[in-house]
């Protein structure tokens, strides 16, 4: 049996009356790309902080990469990765010394760091723009370059959000062919966004709503379940209507 | 019909860069025309020169749409330290209307986007669907007979989009022309009309079903027999041996095929091959020259 990189059962968080996630039991396999899509509000920020051990949960356990999320939250942080889509690279740090410092700050030195950089430049294929400065490379490459700098400790788990809204086609498939590299080599991937088209090239896809797991599937079960026919974006607003959600804006 | 908006032949270029270039493109009263393109593709510069904002270095924009375009640009701001209505009232001195037509008129349109309730909530505070609410009620407040949109709906979640949406099916109804710009392919379903924007240039334009029509290929899905899994790899080599193949696209658990539309649907053994709906998608993915690019054919 494939081990899994998240186990929680009930995990809960309050704060005070609120509760932002609510009795969320999740499995997930190692090397699985697992998508989460929620509107804002629904909890995914939180159930992101819980998993890497930020947050304290009020009630409700788990593991990640076999890690306790209350007693071990420092080894749990050392084998994750994060990509924001609003990624913070240093603009007028090169290509390369955003490399190098973030290598520095998950604790890679010397001739290791020097390694590991050079295979992703060429893995990213940014080697010729080593010396650009990174606020100048255009918006594709720029996420290309965040995406090598989060996966520059080889994480065991990596978090994405929304790593290829609005990106052409070609560059997409070309941004999912390196995901789905990670991914065949047992990187776990949990991707987050409110991009539907996006989720469809999730392995598996969980939908939160106001705090809770409503639904987890391949993009595919989900359809059959929910769909009525339409694509992930039927099954999720049948969702949210079936909960008599009517989220005014989006609540956050 | 005159067309309310009418870009002909328009072209913009900063410096050495050609934004857009060459297109034609009309927008009738009752309709809602989305222009859908990846970031880069000139989506902005398209949408200001519709707002009549930016000149076009060629070509020319009829009517002028300077004064008669509602205008949300993609960095619109509202101020966060002013309320709901003050934010409302603030744009209807901008426009010179009457404090008795603003209060008319903006109630009016609280009520429609569903904000009434929070007339006097700082706009600071409001999640990003509710902004965009509050944003279209601003620039609706002067009653242009245009309106322009660009990517209104990025960052908004689903549910809030598909309102959204709703809201602008609604101003179209009542005679507006309405052009809005998206990077959100899947966003375009349910318009008048989609222009799928790519490098600066109309790739194509038509209705969605129209569009997706045209596709000349046949599209197909290609997962494990029965509940067994593949790795990517294996179904990967599986799909590039299948009669006709034009392009393969990795999702999730199986591998999306474009196939030559006589193709037949013929998986080797221990693999399943569905006909799979056709999208905009593999239109623009089509029209880009996808299958040369990314196959190498």
């Amino acid at each position: 049996m494939t081990p899994l990189a998240i186990a929680t059962r009930d995990l809960t968080r309050r704060f005070g009356d609120f509760t932002a996630v609510d009795r969320v039991s999740l499995a997930v396999e190692a090397g699985t790309v697992m998508g989460l899509l929620g509107p804002n509000g629904a909890g995914k920020t939180t159930l992101i902080r819980l998993l890497l051990g930020l947050l304290t949960p009020t009630a409700g356990e788990g593991q990640v990469l076999g890690h306790d999320l209350v007693r071990e939250p420092e080894a749990i942080r050392r084998k994750c990765g994060y990509m924001s889509q609003r990624f913070s690279l240093y603009g007028d740090l090169t290509v390369a010394e955003n490399l190098t410092f973030f290598g520095q700050v998950y604790g890679l030195t010397g001739p290791a760091l020097a390694e590991r950089r050079e295979e992703l430049l060429a893995w990213a294929g940014l080697g010729d723009l080593r010396h650009t400065p990174a606020g100048q490379l255009p918006g594709g490459l720029r996420q290309r370059l965040a995406f090598a700098c989060a996966i520059l400790h080889r994480p065991a788990l990596l978090f994405l959000d929304e790593p290829t809204a609005g990106v052409d086609p070609v560059s997409r498939r070309r941004f999912w062919d390196r995901i789905y590299s990670l991914a065949d080599q047992g990187t776990t991937v949990l991707v987050t966004t409110h991009y539907l088209e996006e989720a469809e090239y999730c392995d598996r896809v969980g939908i939160l709503l106001s705090g809770r797991l409503v639904a987890t599937g391949t993009p595919a079960d989900l359809r059959r379940e929910y769909g009525e026919g339409g694509g992930l974006d039927r099954v999720f607003l049948n969702l949210a209507q079936g909960r008599g959600e009517r989220v005014p804006g989006s609540g956050e | 019909m005159t067309p309310a908006i009418y870009l002909q032949g328009v072209s913009r270029s900063f410096g050495s860069v050609r934004a857009v270039e060459g297109v034609d493109l009309a927008v009738f009263p009752g309709e809602v025309v989305v222009l859908v393109g990846p970031d880069g593709a000139g989506k902005t510069t398209l949408a200001r020169l519709a707002a009549g904002v930016l000149a076009p270095t060629a070509g020319r924009v009829v009517p002028d749409p300077r004064g008669r375009v509602g205008y949300l640009a993609a960095r619109f701001s509202l101020y966060p330290d002013l309320t709901v209505w003050e934010n409302l009232a603030f744009f209807g001195r901008l426009y010179g209307m009457a404090t008795r037509d603003v209060e008319a008129e903006g109630t009016r349109l609280l009520e429609w986007v569903g904000l009434l309730p929070f007339r006097d909530r700082l706009a600071g505070a409001l999640s990003g669907g509710m902004r965009q609410k509050l944003a279209l009620a601003c620039v609706l407040l002067h009653r242009p007979p245009v309106l322009v949109l660009d990517e209104p709906t990025t960052g908004v979640d689903p549910v809030a989009r598909a309102e959204f949406w709703q809201l602008l099916r609604e101003e179209a109804r009542a005679g507006r022309a309405v052009l809005v710009t998206t990077s959100y392919l899947d966003e375009a379903v349910g318009c008048d009309r989609v222009a799928l924007l790519h490098r600066g240039r109309i790739l194509a334009e038509g209705k969605p079903e129209a569009l997706v029509g045209r596709l000349p290929y046949r599209m197909a899905r290609l997962t494990a027999a029965g509940d067994g899994r593949r790795a990517r790899g294996e179904l990967l080599a599986a799909a590039e041996k299948l009669p006709g193949l034009v392009w393969t696209q990795p999702q999730g658990t199986g591998v999306r095929v474009a196939l030559a539309p006589d193709a037949p649907l013929a998986p080797p053994s221990g693999y399943r091959l569905e006909p799979a709906a056709p999208v905009l998608e593999d239109v623009y993915l089509w029209l880009t020259g996808y299958g040369a690019e990314v196959m190498g054919r």
